[in-house]
């Protein structure tokens, strides 16, 4: 994976670019050969977040009296990805067959959250290099099991302060994220966070008057649902953000390489960009991973956006 | 009374964007408390007028027009919307405005910008700056826009408006035909205690400011207190030990009144003024200079102290609607310093109790 802009971009040394023939008429155009050194080092989790899958995730299920053999909680292995968890786009409030809404989710993190948490820990690690966002607010659409704040506490530190909001159809997907924070929390990380759980934009409970800080949207997956309506999302993502404040804003979005599930990309970039978002970061790329059986190479979609703090205050129409 | 100074405005890039706005263009700025919305406007005038005479710069209350008087000493008009309207319209369609027959200082808009178009009247200023804006009707921008000034700067915050019935930014910006609003984002006044004590308060959707001071080691404190003379011990050993500026804001003129004569015994030679609508002194007060300034909180918007007391407390909290939480907000932005919350004899009320933030943000006794 490359996040060539990233970090830069956070840092607000945009300038960086212009001396390398970067910048055209004062716009990125072209970043996709600003840094070439692409990640060879398989990405590593701190040792309190594999201690946290271990105890929460990966022992529940293999403890479980259900898991033998070729099963997983009473499934077979080859059912759970396209029929229980659905590559990540089931209802998870359902219960399936003998499992119950809740084991439904635990197969998801046991079988996917880990690669979303290294993709995501490996961008944040490119985007913060040298640098440490103050108490930044972290927006996570299609949450899952806080997979993002695990994400930014894995790059930044367990110490590290922000606010998460969490927003999730699934009301499962909340419980367990907020069950995995507070694990989270007993194991001395992220003591002090506030969560804010929400199943959508527009029903995200924040009561501060909005401020300065700056904000992180994490997309990551969330693509992949063909009923989803960007427009509708963006513009719903727009009155969280002004609810916040006129800070920063920072959207990183990542998903499959695979083609099929990326068609909803360009109207999601365009409309960004009629928002004022600058695209700073649109490729495939890869990270290492390691696994039991030794290191792979996983593929990836990601691109990043990026807001400048808001001068103007948009009024509505009297 | 503590100003930045140009190279110091100048080197904050916001301000410095406002300041450097073309004065043939109008400009329209929003920005929270200590955000220097007055030292621009007075500034931005102080630029207009080295060019063009017979600027004006416009504020609501009394007090904020005088204290723009003593920072453009002397050099550029200002005055407050009432009596400027009262007598423009005098100089110009020869009658005073009519006024509701219950208020005299409800203009009757309608029948007077009806009058203005009959008689053809056109602007005949080149510029007008209007300070703290959200308290002005959105009546006055239609009229200054159109028989004033055709080049206006509106310097606004809704979220300190005292009134229920305040001019909303949209109202500002139809009435005037003024572009969105640049925002200012520093807050150059307060410590990062006062700041977060005023933050509890805030509500509305201007985003609260970034201070930029370093934190001072002192929350603002939670004061109970005897009687009024309790009070005004406190006051004074306060002064006697730190000096500068003080601000006693009250919500009864008697009790002000009361604290100003108290005070004025126990501290010979040390200024203490009180200004209340009914005297109409503020032109005898001098808030730059130190000593002690009481004032209510319809004439604390604007003005800036060393140090604040916001004493009967108990008629400002709890605050059950957005009009009350603005004027906490806004009484609390007064203090660059220090900030004490006065009450007694009696205890406050379970739900005033409720309404004040934990002692991580605010000392209680």
């Amino acid at each position: 994976m490359r996040c060539p802009a990233a970090q830069l971009v956070y840092l607000g040394v945009v300038e960086w670019f212009t001396g390398r023939g970067l910048v055209v008429d004062q716009k990125v155009v072209f970043l996709k050969n600003a840094i070439t050194d692409e990640v060879k080092m398989p990405v590593t989790l701190p040792q309190w977040l594999q201690d946290l899958r271990r105890d929460e995730i990966t022992e529940r299920v293999g403890n479980d009296p259900r898991s033998v053999g070729r099963k997983v909680l009473g499934v077979d292995k080859d059912a759970v990805m396209d029929e229980v968890i659905g590559w990540g786009q089931a209802d998870f409030d359902e219960p399936w067959g003998t499992l119950s809404s809740d084991d439904r989710v635990l197969l998801y993190a046991y079988f996917l959250q880990l690669r979303h948490l290294e993709e995501l820990a490996e961008a944040f690690r490119m985007l913060f290099a040298g640098t440490h966002p103050n108490d930044p607010i972290i927006v996570d659409l299609g949450c899952g099991p806080f997979t993002g704040g695990l994400a930014i506490a894995s790059a930044l530190g367990a110490d590290t302060r922000f606010d998460y909001v969490g927003v999730d159809r699934s009301c499962a997907m909340r419980r367990f994220g907020e069950q995995l924070a507070s694990a989270a929390a007993r194991l001395d990380a992220m003591p002090h966070n506030v969560r804010h759980w929400s199943p959508s934009l527009a029903s995200v409970s924040w009561n501060e008057a909005p401020g300065w800080r700056d904000v992180i949207v994490i997309v990551s997956y969330l693509f992949a649902s063909p009923t989803l309506d960007v427009a509708a999302l963006i513009a719903e993502l727009e009155g969280l953000l002004s609810r916040l404040g006129g800070g920063r804003v920072t959207v990183l979005y990542t998903n499959s390489a695979r083609q099929g599930v990326n068609l909803s990309f360009p109207v999601f970039c365009d409309t960004l960009q009629n928002a004022g978002f600058q695209l700073y970061a649109d490729d495939t790329g890869n990270i290492e991973i390691k696994r039991r059986t030794g290191a792979r190479t996983h593929r990836l979609r990601y691109a990043l956006f990026h807001r400048d703090r808001q001068s103007i205050l948009r009024l509505g129409a009297q | 009374m503590r100003l930045p100074t140009w190279e110091e405005l100048a080197s904050v890039e916001e301000q410095l964007n406002v300041l450097e706005c073309p004065l043939d263009q109008s400009l329209f700025v929003v920005g929270p408390p200590g955000s220097g919305k007055t030292v621009l406007a007075v500034r931005r005038a102080q630029m207009v007028a080295e060019a063009q005479p017979d600027v004006l710069v416009v504020t609501y209350n009394r007090m904020l027009r005088r204290l723009v008087a003593l920072m453009i000493d002397g050099s550029i008009e200002a005055q407050t919307m009432q009596r400027f309207v009262w007598y423009d319209y005098y100089d110009r369609i020869g009658e005073w405005p009519p006024c509701d027959t219950r208020d005299s200082f409800a203009y009757i808009w309608p029948t007077m910008m009806a009058r203005m178009k009959r008689g053809q009247i056109r602007p005949n200023r080149p510029h007008l700056v209007v300070d703290e804006g959200q308290d002005l009707p959105p009546e006055f921008f239609e009229y200054a826009s159109r028989y004033v000034a055709r080049t206006m700067t509106v310097f606004a915050d809704e979220d300190q408006a005292l009134k229920r019935e305040c001019t909303t930014l949209e109202q500002i910006k139809q009435a005037t035909g003024l572009d969105d609003p640049a925002m200012l984002s520093q807050n150059h006044r307060n410590t990062p205690e006062v700041s977060r004590l005023a933050e509890h308060f805030h509500s509305g959707r201007l985003p609260a400011a970034a201070v930029h001071r370093p934190t001072s080691g002192e929350l603002p404190r939670l004061i109970w207190s005897e009687n009024i003379k309790s009070t005004m011990t406190t006051i004074s050993n306060w002064y006697q030990n730190t000096g500068g500026s003080i601000g006693i804001i009250i919500d009864r003129n008697n009790m002000g009144q009361a604290l100003r004569d108290g005070l004025t015994h126990r501290l010979p030679g040390v200024r203490v003024d009180i200004y209340t609508h009914n005297q109409q002194n503020e032109d005898t007060i001098n808030v730059l200079k130190d000593g002690i300034t009481v004032v209510n909180k319809g004439s604390a918007k604007g003005l800036e102290f060393a140090t604040v007391f916001i004493v009967e407390l108990d008629q400002f909290v709890p605050c059950t609607n957005d009009m009350e939480r603005r004027a906490m907000y806004m009484m609390c932005t007064r203090a660059r310093d220090n900030l004490f919350l006065v009450y007694g004899p009696g205890d406050l009320t379970t739900m005033a109790v409720a309404a004040l933030p934990g002692t991580d943000v605010l000392e209680r006794p």
